[in-house]
C-alpha cells in the first residue's frame, strides 16, 4: 500500500495542471473585398481588397492587405451596364462616366484572377430634408449650467422602416478654429447620453421610436466650450438603406470591442461571395451660425 | 399550447386588483376540492400508513415501495419516507428498497401507522420487476442515491452530486471539470437546485471545479429533466432535489476523511432515542495552508496569498409523536481567495515607500430552513416550513502607501469594494392527501420576498490632506420583488393508466410590473404488459430570475437577476415522449423531446461585463433531441449507457442579425457509459468513459479591410479604409475538439479495531485527454488550453 501511495503522490507531481496545444485552422479561401459607399450624381468609387486567413503571418510583418488591381468591375443601372473603371490607387477604381441616380437600383459584378466573382445590390435612398433648425438658451437641468439648445425637426415618412446618420460639422473663423464644442445629448430616447467630443463618432438609428411622425431632435451644446467669434455648424442627416444600416451599426459596436469579456461582433456585409458593404446614401444639410463674442 | 402562452401573457398585462382576484378565485377552488376530497367515506379498505426508515440509522429512505401481495395497492415513500396506501382487511404488505431486506407485514386488519425498520443487506439486493404494481418513474426523472455518488470516479477525490448528475442522458457538462451542467439544450441557471426544498443561487465552489454538496450529507437525489410536477417552479429547465440525511436516531456515528486537497467530518446521533437525531458534516480544503508560507519565501516576504472553501452541514429533527415533525436544516459554505502584499523601497530621491496591498473575493451561501411536518387522519400529510437563502459575493481591493520625504510621512490609500448579494424568505406550505390507491391530491402555497443587490460598488481614494478624498457609491439599486405561488397536482392510477395533472401559478410583483402567469403540467404514463410503459409529458415554465454571465466556466463575479418592466420572465414549452422496456436486472428507456423557449437573456455584442439593463437583450431558443438509457443493476455490477442527440439553437433580433445560431452548449452527440462492480466483499471497482461533440464558439477566421464611415471627420472627406476588421460568417460558428475522457476509481473497505476503514483511489481523465477549456489565437496559431490532464487522486476515511 505504501508504493501505491507513493507512486500515486510522484504521478501528481510530474503532471502539470494547465497545459497548451495548437488546433489547425480550416483552409479558408481569400474571398475579394468591395467597399464602396456613393452617392448621387458624384462619379462612382469602388474600393477592391482581397480577404486573408486570421493566422496569416503577413499581419505580423505589416503587409496588411493586397489590393486588387486587375478587377473586372460592372455596374449596371436602369439597364445600363458601366465598366469603364479606372484604377487610381490603395484599391481605389473609378469610373469615368457613372454617377448614380437616387431611388434606382444598381447592380455590382466584380471578376478578378483566382477570386470567386461577387456581386451586390443597392440604391441611393431618397433624401429627407432637415425641415427646420433652431436654438435658445437654456439651463442645463441636471448641471444648472447654461447651454444652447438645438432643435433640429424632419418629417419621417410613414410608409416603411427609415433608417438615418446624423452628423455635425463645424467651421469656425474664431480663435479655436480647430476646436470643436462638445454637443452632447443626456437621457434620449434613443441614445441616452452621448457626447460628440467623447465619441466623435456618427449616430446611426432607424426610426422605430418615431416612425411616421415629425421628429425634433434635440441637441444641447456647452457654450463655453465653443469658439470665439463666429462658427458654423453644418448638420447632416444622411438617409441610408437597411443594408447600410446594419453595417454601419454593426461597425460601430465592432469598433466598441475593448476587452477579453467582450462578446464577439459579426460585422454585416451584403456582398455576395465576399465581403465588404455597397450601399448608396443621401445627404441633407443644414447650418447654424452661432457667434461667441 | 400557444393559446395558453397568450393567455398568460394577457393576464400579465391586466392590473394587480385582477390578478388578485384570479388568484383569490384560485385559492378557493383549492380549498374546495381539499374539503370535498377529505369527506369520501372509504368504507371498504382500510388506510395504512407510516414512515419507511432505515433499522440501523433511523434514516428516512425516499422511494421505498410499498405494495400488496395481489399488487392491487402499491405506493412510495414520499421525501420524509412518509406513505399511505388503502388495502383490503388481512392484506399482506410488503416493503422493498435497493440494498435493504424486503419487508412482509402479516394480514393487516385495523388502521394503523406503522414505523417500518429496514434492514440493509451487505450485498445489494436485485431490482424486482414487478410491472403494474410498481409506481414507474415519469419522463425525464432519475433519482440517485447517495452510495451511487460515493462509487463513482471523481476529480481530486472528492465525490460530487454534479459530476454524478451529468453522467445522465439529456444531461450534458459544461467546460471540462465545472459543476455547471446543461439539461436539453438549457443554460446553467434554468436548473432549480433545491437542499432540503430550499433553493440555492451558488452551486461552485473553486470556480466551478467542485459543487457546494457535501456528499456525506446526502440522503437523495432526485432530478427532473424539464417536464416536472407542478410543485416545483421558478426555473424552466430542470429541477435538482436533494434531500440531506436526518442523522442517526439510533448510535452516535462518526467519519473522518483526509484526501489530496480536503478533509471531511461528518457526526450523527441521537438526542433521544427514536425520538430526535443531529447531523453535523464538515469539509475543509487545505491549498492555502501550503501556499501562503510557501509563497511568502518565495517573494522575499513581499507577496503572498492563498484559497480555500469550507462546507458546514447541520440538521436536527426531532419526532415529537407520529403525527408531528419537526426539523432544523442548516447549509452554509464559503470560498475564499486572497492576496497580500507588502513592500518596502527608496526612489532615487531617497524618499522611503511603503506599500501595502490587499485582495480578497469572497462567496458564499446560506440556506436556514425549519420545518414542520404534520399528518391528520393518516391520509393528511401537511408541510409548513420557513426558509431563508443568501448567496453572497464581496470584492475587496485595498493599498495603501506611505512616503517619508525626510521626517514627512504622506499616506496614500486607495479601496475599492464590490457587494453583490441575493436573500429569499419564504414561507412554504404543502398538503398530501391521500384520497384512495387509485387518487392522491398534492397542492400548496409559497410566498418569497426576493432581495437582489446585483452589484454595489465602493471607491474610496484619499490622501493624507484629503485633497484628493473621493467617496462614491455607483450601482446602488436594489431590487425587491415579490413571488406567490399556488399549485395542485393530481395523481392519478387507473388500471395501466398513471398521470400526474398540475397547474402552477405565480404572482411575481416588482416595483414597476406585476406578472401573473400559469403553468399547466402534464405527466402521463400508459403501463403495458409487465414490463413495458409509454410515457409522455408536457409542461410549460416561468422564470423570473437570470443569471448574467460573462463566462460559464463558474466564475463568482456572475449575477442573479430579477425581472424587470424591460427584461422579461423566461418561458419554456416542452413536450416529450418515451417507452421504458424492463426485463430482468436490464432496462432501457428511449425518450424524444422538443422544448420553446422564450425571452432568454444574453449580452449584446460588444457588450463587456459591466452594466446590464441596456446591454442585454432578449431572445427565443429550440432544443430537440432524442435520449437511450440502458441500464443494468444486479447484486455484483451496476452500470449504464447514456446517450443523447440533441440541437438546440438561439435566435435573437439583435444577435447575428436576427439569424438562428447554435447555442454554445449545443453538443449533438453525447455519450456516457458507467460501470460499478464489486469484487468479493472489500473491493469495488468504478469507471466512466464520456464521449461529447465539442461545444460550439465564436471564431474569427478571416481579415479584411473595412470602409471607416462612422466618425464625423471622415463623412465629409469620403471614407477611409480601416486597418483590419476581423470577419466572423456567424455566431458560434466554430466546434471545440472532440471531448472525451475515462475515470476510474477503487474503493477498498477493511475493518480494523472495530472500525470500518476504505480507501478510495483513482484517477480522473486516465489516459490525459487534453479537453479544452479555452482557445486563445495568439501569433497567428490557435492554441487550446487544458486544464485537467490526467488526476490521480487518493482518500482515506474511518468510521468511528
Amino acid at each position: 500500500m505504501k508504493n501505491i501511495i507513493k507512486i500515486l503522490l510522484i504521478i501528481i507531481c510530474i503532471t502539470g495542471c494547465e497545459t497548451q496545444s495548437v488546433l489547425d485552422l480550416p483552409e479558408i479561401d481569400s474571398k475579394l473585398v468591395v467597399n464602396s459607399i456613393f452617392y448621387a450624381d458624384s462619379l462612382f468609387k469602388i474600393n477592391i481588397t482581397s480577404s486573408k486567413p486570421n493566422n496569416s503571418k503577413d499581419f505580423y510583418l505589416m503587409q496588411k492587405f493586397d489590393y486588387v488591381k486587375d478587377a473586372t468591375i460592372i455596374i449596371t443601372q436602369e439597364g445600363i451596364s458601366y465598366d469603364d473603371f479606372e484604377y487610381k490607387e490603395k484599391g481605389f477604381y473609378i469610373s469615368k462616366s457613372f454617377m448614380p441616380k437616387t431611388s434606382v437600383a444598381c447592380q455590382l459584378i466584380v471578376n478578378a484572377e483566382d477570386f470567386k466573382p461577387v456581386q451586390s445590390q443597392s440604391k441611393i435612398p431618397y433624401r429627407i430634408n432637415i425641415d427646420s433648425i433652431y436654438y435658445s438658451y437654456i439651463n442645463d437641468p441636471e448641471t444648472g449650467d447654461r447651454v444652447l439648445k438645438v432643435n433640429l425637426v424632419w418629417n419621417d415618412p410613414a410608409d416603411e422602416n427609415y433608417y438615418y446618420i446624423f452628423g455635425i460639422k463645424e467651421n469656425s473663423e474664431g480663435y479655436f478654429s480647430k476646436g470643436t464644442p462638445d454637443i452632447y445629448l443626456r437621457n434620449h430616447p434613443i441614445f441616452g447620453d452621448w457626447s460628440l467630443k467623447a465619441s466623435k463618432k456618427l449616430l446611426v438609428f432607424d426610426d422605430k421610436i418615431f416612425n411616421g411622425k415629425r421628429f425634433n431632435f434635440e441637441l444641447l451644446m456647452h457654450k463655453e466650450s465653443a469658439p470665439y467669434g463666429l462658427t458654423i455648424y453644418s448638420f447632416y442627416l444622411c438617409h441610408i438603406s437597411k443594408d447600410f444600416y446594419l453595417w454601419a451599426e454593426s461597425l460601430g459596436r465592432y469598433s466598441e470591442q475593448n476587452s477579453f469579456f467582450d462578446e464577439p461582433v459579426v460585422v454585416y456585409s451584403n456582398i455576395e461571395n465576399g465581403l465588404g458593404i455597397f450601399a448608396g446614401c443621401n445627404i441633407s444639410a443644414d447650418t447654424l451660425y452661432f457667434v461667441k463674442p | 399550447m400557444i393559446i395558453t402562452k397568450k393567455i398568460n401573457r394577457k393576464l400579465s398585462n391586466r392590473n394587480e386588483i385582477t390578478s388578485r382576484r384570479i388568484n383569490n378565485k384560485f385559492m378557493i377552488v383549492i380549498i374546495i376540492l381539499f374539503a370535498t376530497i377529505s369527506q369520501q367515506n372509504y368504507s371498504q379498505t382500510i388506510s395504512i400508513s407510516g414512515y419507511v426508515v432505515d433499522s440501523l440509522t433511523g434514516e428516512s429512505l425516499i422511494g421505498a415501495n410499498i405494495y400488496t401481495d395481489d399488487f392491487k395497492s402499491y405506493t412510495t415513500t414520499n421525501n420524509y419516507g412518509y406513505f399511505n396506501v388503502s388495502a383490503s382487511i388481512n392484506s399482506n404488505i410488503f416493503i422493498s428498497y435497493v440494498g435493504y431486506q424486503k419487508k412482509h407485514l402479516h394480514s393487516i386488519n385495523t388502521r394503523s401507522v406503522f414505523y417500518i425498520k429496514m434492514t440493509p443487506t451487505n450485498t445489494i439486493e436485485e431490482v424486482e420487476i414487478f410491472g403494474q404494481a410498481t409506481t414507474n418513474k415519469y419522463s425525464g426523472i432519475h433519482t440517485i442515491s447517495a452510495q451511487k455518488i460515493k462509487s463513482l470516479p471523481v476529480i481530486a477525490g472528492e465525490t460530487d452530486i454534479l459530476k454524478t448528475v451529468q453522467l445522465l442522458p439529456g444531461i450534458q457538462g459544461g467546460v471540462e471539470g465545472t459543476s455547471g451542467f446543461h439539461v436539453r439544450g438549457s443554460s446553467p441557471d434554468q436548473n432549480l437546485i433545491l437542499v432540503d426544498g430550499v433553493p440555492v443561487y451558488n452551486i461552485n465552489h473553486l470556480f466551478g471545479v467542485f459543487s457546494v454538496f457535501n456528499s456525506d450529507a446526502i440522503n437523495n437525489v432526485q432530478v427532473y429533466k424539464g417536464i416536472f410536477p407542478a410543485r416545483y417552479g421558478g426555473r424552466i429547465a430542470s429541477v435538482l432535489d436533494i434531500t440531506m440525511k436526518e442523522g442517526n436516531n439510533q448510535n452516535f456515528h462518526g467519519n473522518a476523511s483526509i484526501g489530496l486537497i480536503s478533509s471531511k467530518l461528518l457526526l450523527e446521533g441521537p438526542i433521544q432515542n427514536n425520538k430526535s437525531s443531529y447531523l453535523f458534516t464538515a469539509r475543509r480544503t487545505y491549498f492555502d495552508l501550503f501556499s501562503v508560507p510557501i509563497l511568502w519565501l518565495i517573494n522575499d516576504k513581499e507577496f503572498t496569498g492563498g484559497y480555500y472553501f469550507y462546507d458546514i452541514n447541520a440538521k436536527i429533527n426531532h419526532r415529537i409523536n407520529d403525527g408531528n415533525r419537526l426539523y432544523f436544516s442548516l447549509y452554509t459554505g464559503k470560498d475564499k481567495y486572497y492576496l497580500r502584499g507588502n513592500e518596502e523601497y527608496n526612489d532615487y530621491d531617497g524618499n522611503q515607500y511603503h506599500d501595502k496591498s490587499k485582495s480578497n473575493i469572497n462567496w458564499n451561501n446560506l440556506t436556514v430552513l425549519v420545518r414542520w411536518n404534520k399528518t391528520f387522519n393518516n391520509k393528511h400529510f401537511f408541510n409548513y416550513s420557513v426558509s431563508y437563502s443568501k448567496y453572497l459575493l464581496k470584492n475587496n481591493e485595498m493599498w495603501s502607501s506611505i512616503k517619508t520625504e525626510d521626517t514627512l510621512k504622506t499616506k496614500t490609500e486607495f479601496e475599492q469594494n464590490q457587494l453583490s448579494t441575493v436573500t429569499d424568505c419564504a414561507n412554504v406550505l404543502d398538503g398530501n392527501i391521500f384520497v384512495s390507491n387509485w387518487y392522491s391530491l398534492k397542492c400548496g402555497v409559497k410566498y418569497t420576498l426576493h432581495n437582489f443587490r446585483p452589484g454595489n460598488d465602493l471607491l474610496f481614494i484619499t490622501d493624507i490632506d484629503q485633497s484628493l478624498s473621493v467617496d462614491t457609491s455607483f450601482s446602488s439599486n436594489d431590487y425587491r420583488t415579490f413571488e406567490f405561488n399556488s399549485y395542485i397536482e393530481n395523481e392519478v392510477k387507473l388500471g395501466i393508466f398513471q398521470a400526474n395533472i398540475g397547474l402552477r401559478q405565480t404572482n411575481y410583483a416588482t416595483s414597476a410590473k406585476h406578472y401573473n402567469v400559469f403553468e399547466p403540467r402534464l405527466l402521463l404514463n400508459l403501463n403495458f404488459f409487465e414490463s413495458v410503459t409509454l410515457r409522455s409529458g408536457y409542461s410549460q415554465n416561468y422564470q423570473f430570475i437570470h443569471l448574467l454571465s460573462n463566462s460559464t466556466i463558474g466564475f463568482p463575479t456572475d449575477q442573479w437577476l430579477p425581472v424587470t418592466s424591460a427584461i422579461l420572465p423566461v418561458f419554456s414549452e416542452q413536450i416529450s415522449a418515451g417507452i421504458e422496456f424492463r426485463r430482468n436486472e436490464y432496462k432501457l428507456c428511449v425518450d424524444i423531446f422538443n422544448k420553446e423557449m422564450d425571452n432568454l437573456l444574453e449580452f449584446k455584442e460588444a457588450a463587456g461585463i459591466a452594466g446590464w439593463e441596456e446591454r442585454v437583450t432578449q431572445g427565443k431558443g429550440n432544443a430537440y433531441g432524442l435520449e437511450i438509457y440502458l441500464s443494468k443493476e444486479t447484486e455484483k455490477t451496476t452500470g449504464w449507457l447514456a446517450y443523447t442527440y440533441s440541437v438546440s439553437n438561439r435566435q435573437f433580433q439583435e444577435l447575428n442579425f436576427g439569424k438562428t445560431f447554435p447555442y454554445k452548449y449545443d453538443r449533438r452527440h453525447d455519450l456516457k457509459i458507467v460501470g460499478i462492480q464489486k469484487i468479493g466483499k472489500k473491493w469495488e471497482l468504478s469507471g466512466n468513459w464520456v464521449f461529447t461533440t465539442g461545444y460550439a464558439y465564436t471564431l474569427a477566421l478571416e481579415k479584411y479591410q473595412s470602409a471607416v464611415w462612422l466618425y464625423w471627420d471622415k463623412m465629409f472627406n469620403g471614407y477611409s479604409l480601416s486597418t483590419e476588421t476581423e470577419y466572423i460568417e456567424k455566431r458560434n460558428n466554430m466546434r471545440m475538439p472532440l471531448y472525451h475522457r475515462l475515470d476510474i476509481n477503487a474503493n477498498y473497505s477493511w475493518e480494523r479495531k472495530n472500525r470500518q476503514r476504505q480507501l478510495s483511489f483513482g484517477a480522473y481523465n486516465i489516459y490525459s485527454r487534453l479537453n479544452p477549456i479555452y482557445l486563445e489565437f495568439f501569433n497567428g496559431e490557435l492554441y487550446q488550453k487544458s486544464l485537467l490532464p490526467i488526476l490521480p487522486y487518493i482518500r482515506y476515511s474511518v468510521d468511528f
